[in-house]
């Protein structure tokens, strides 16, 4: 969970300049939103299982999933981010007068 | 590195802990009056020990001083009981007393404060942390 947001940054500072280059060789900005996407999901999973847990009575770990859920909101918001620099960047590109 | 994200670990190790402690509060306010146990003789008041354990032992200097709480023991705090004249009480001894645990209500009322405001500093820390998240996202905005 803790990695997956690592990973996000890693994708939002390290995007714009690798893939730039390999857009001609296609799925620059698919691929690093696709492991954005991935990273956020198993955070999303994890509170799921937690709040799951508690919703059956096997859990009372009650703090650990709001913690959880927390954990995976802000990994949302900041694939969200990432998506928003991505699509600026393509927007960018397209615009480009040519 | 120390994540902004490790904080909400130390912190739920704060919660956790705290929890444990109103556990063992529980317990010793129930059992105040208790004269019998599996292990024979009155309840014995119990007393969780908490332990410092760095949640990055082998990375840099400021990571392994960031340390999460863990309940190590549950230990008997080991008062002697307090022996009350009784004849009539089952449990009473040959020359009439009974052996009750040597809780004071009050001062597990006032370990059920100080749990209830530590586990409350806890979620402010939560919450703290879950802000400064938000506000490093919104910088891209």
């Amino acid at each position: 969970m803790i990695r997956g947001v690592t990973g996000v940054g890693g994708v939002g500072s390290a995007a714009p300049l690798e893939r730039a280059g390999a857009l001609g060789g296609g799925g620059g900005f698919a691929e690093a939103f696709e492991s954005a996407v991935r990273a956020v999901d198993a955070s999303q999973a994890a509170a799921d299982d937690k709040l799951r847990g508690v919703a059956t009575g096997q859990s009372a770990d009650l703090h650990g999933t709001m913690i959880a859920l927390e954990e995976a909101n802000i990994a949302l918001r900041a694939m969200g981010s990432v998506r928003d620099k991505l699509v600026e960047g393509w927007q960018t590109v397209w615009n480009m007068p040519v | 590195m120390a994540d902004l994200l490790d904080t909400f670990q130390v912190a739920a190790s704060g919660l956790a802990a705290e929890r444990l402690r109103l556990h063992t509060i529980a317990s010793n306010m129930a059992n105040a009056r208790t004269t019998r146990t599996a292990e024979g003789g009155p309840y014995q008041r119990q007393v969780p020990i908490f332990e410092a354990q760095s949640i990055d032992p082998f990375g840099a200097e400021l990571d392994r001083a960031a340390s999460q709480v863990i309940v190590t023991d549950l230990r008997s705090d080991g008062r002697p009981p307090v022996r009350v004249h009784d004849p009539t009480h089952p449990d009473a001894d040959v020359d009439g007393y009974v052996s009750y645990p040597d809780i004071n209500v009050l001062q597990e009322m006032v370990d059920l404060m100080t749990t209830t405001r530590t586990y409350e500093a806890n979620t402010s820390v939560v919450e703290a942390t879950r802000d400064m998240a938000m506000r490093a996202l919104d910088i891209g905005r």
